[in-house]
């Protein structure tokens, strides 16, 4: 079993799994002990709703100003190729105004998804790609999920069977609160144009289960971090490029460590790792 | 010998990868014998080659938007060159007439490669397929800027460069693409109607791209009517659903072959297999050859 910094998320809700008949023998079916309380089959008619509801679960996480995803990016990105995994409950123990929050057809009553984490297997076995974390924490505040996110992530990972984790985000992204949960990120890229915003930085580090234990919020794990050896402001583009062109040298950097504010200013920590 | 009807091609455009490194070295730099380039493999992770990279999205942005499946910038990333790789053909710039440049929007003064063609594949959990989910070509949106065939010898020659043996993937069922994947051989479908896609109208499947598969996709054989055992009417969604119930329900079905049009009447082959009779387009088993381009 896991300890969490919110343990009543895994007494109060069942996990789920979208993931084809192919896939499907491929996951860890009991991440930690927890077991698996819906298996969803993309493929199949009665899946229909609930691959919707993800939907609505990505806009209601991201907001209006956000990118709602399409569903064939969750078909053919997510439900295809690799898994999507997260806490769900039934559609008759929500309230009046969730119901309407999540405009659940009349009669539903089968799961409704709280939070999900998407990762796509990459090319290099074992290897996997986060590219979506979604969760209501803040748009259900009276069901107090907090660190719901960090914590589907963590267990998430651990039912894919990840063994080295690669991600993307924009340098102003509050996502890296969240990533650097995982201990410290090695950076493979910090200015990438290939990406819609080049203030991009792809990270990747090797999955563990103290690392797990440790961004769900187990009290009794601390993961060791080193000391910066200098910071770079999250605005600062000069600078990311000029890391990028040392890292396309063949330097190599970590990130270490949540972002800080100071006068105003986001300021991240890294370090040489050569 | 199976090359030479695409000879146009092979004289006009150039195979381009974009690739990281841990996915270039276990591809095959050389499918169908056509070399790629050192110069034309993009890693996507460096800042070099981002122009090159934005034209591809352009030409993915062309041929997908205006069906309503455009490609949002950041899946480009985060689901093509991450996971996987992105191959295709190219032209020099200078070789594009200016329409086709202005169709393309290649910026002026741009000299390099402009993509003509893209094949995106990924790998899935399984590993006993690999999905892919973009295979276009710059004739369905200008058509004249790149030789005929092009479609077809990118979809040949992405198979060989990914080194597959099974492919997953979606089509339309009006998509003239599900007659192209069906040069490979039976599409063993996984789905007929699916909700979970932005067109519901829309089938999954599974076919075998091995090396037979490519032969027939680049000779362009089609299955004779003993082969056909019924059709669906790629207008009718309430027969895709009650094929989608027979396929959840265990049936085997698979399209055999590209529809065949008649007025504004649509209709695709299909194959129902059996324990006894397995699907099959086998030489043997009723096949003609016929070139198609």
């Amino acid at each position: 079993m896991i300890h969490t910094s919110n343990d009543a998320i895994l007494r109060d809700y069942g996990t789920f799994v979208v993931s084809t008949p192919a896939n499907r023998p491929h996951l860890d079916a009991a991440p930690f002990g927890l077991d698996l309380r819906w298996d969803i089959d993309p493929t199949r008619l009665e899946s229909a709703t609930f691959l919707t509801l993800l939907q609505r679960l990505d806009a209601l996480t991201f907001g209006p100003e956000g990118m709602p995803m399409d569903l064939w990016v969750f078909y053919d990105c997510a439900e295809l190729p690799g898994f999507i995994y997260g806490f769900a409950i039934d559609a008759k123990r929500l309230t009046t105004h969730e119901r309407v929050i999540f405009d659940l057809p009349p009669g539903y009553e089968g799961p409704v998804p709280l939070s999900m984490y998407i990762a796509i297997p990459m090319y290099e076995k074992g290897a996997w790609f986060g590219h979506n974390l979604a969760s209501l924490n803040l748009t259900f505040p009276e069901r107090r999920l907090y660190a719901l996110g960090t914590i589907t992530k963590a267990i998430a990972l651990r039912a894919y069977k990840a063994e080295r984790f690669f991600g993307a985000t924009q340098w102003t992204s509050r996502a890296l609160y969240i990533h650097t949960k995982f201990g410290v990120l090695d950076l493979h890229t910090t200015w990438t144009p290939a990406h819609s915003i080049p203030a991009t930085l792809t990270y990747a580090f090797d999955v563990t289960e103290e690392k797990l234990r440790a961004a769900a919020g187990d009290p009794a794990i601390i993961l060791e971090r080193p000391e910066p050896d200098f910071h770079l402001d999250s605005e600062d583009t000069d600078g990311m490029q000029a890391l990028q062109a040392q890292i396309e040298g063949g330097a190599r950097f970590q990130l270490i460590g949540p972002p800080s504010v100071q006068a105003g200013r986001t300021l991240h920590p890294l370090r040489r790792a050569d | 010998m199976l090359l030479r009807p695409y000879q146009r091609v092979l004289d006009t455009c150039e195979p381009y990868l974009i690739a990281r490194p841990p996915v270039r070295e276990g591809l095959d730099a050389s499918p169908l014998g056509l070399d790629i380039p050192a110069a034309n493999i993009f890693d996507p992770q460096r800042v070099a080659g981002s122009t090159f990279i934005q034209l591809v999205k352009h030409v993915d942005e062309l041929a997908y938007g205006p069906v309503g499946l455009s490609m949002p910038a950041w899946v480009f990333y985060d689901c093509a060159v991450m996971p996987g790789a992105v191959f295709g053909f190219a032209r020099r710039a200078r070789h594009l007439e200016s329409w086709a440049r202005r169709a393309l929007a290649v910026p002026d003064g741009y000299e390099g490669l402009v993509p003509v063609s893209i094949f995106i594949c990924i790998p899935t959990v399984a590993r006993s397929a690999a999905l892919v989910y973009t295979l276009c070509s710059v004739n369905q949106i200008a058509p004249g800027a790149a030789p005929e065939g092009l479609w077809r010898l990118t979809l040949a020659a992405g198979t060989q460069a990914f080194r597959l043996t099974e492919m997953l993937a979606t089509c339309q069922w009006r998509s003239p693409q599900l007659g192209l994947y069906a040069g490979l051989g039976p599409l063993r479908l996984q789905t007929a109607w699916t909700p979970a896609h932005d067109n519901p109208a829309t089938c999954t499947f599974r076919v075998t791209a091995d090396a037979n598969g490519r032969e027939r996709l680049l000779r362009g054989d089609l299955l004779g009517p003993e082969g056909i055992h019924r059709y669906i009417d790629a207008d009718d969604t309430q027969a895709m659903r009650a094929l989608q119930a027979e396929i959840e329900s265990g049936v085997e079905v698979a399209v055999v072959g590209p529809a065949e049009i008649r007025g504004s009447d649509t209709r695709v082959p299909l194959q129902v297999g059996s324990d006894a009779e397995p699907i099959t387009t086998e030489p043997g088993a009723g096949f003609t050859r016929r070139f198609q381009g």
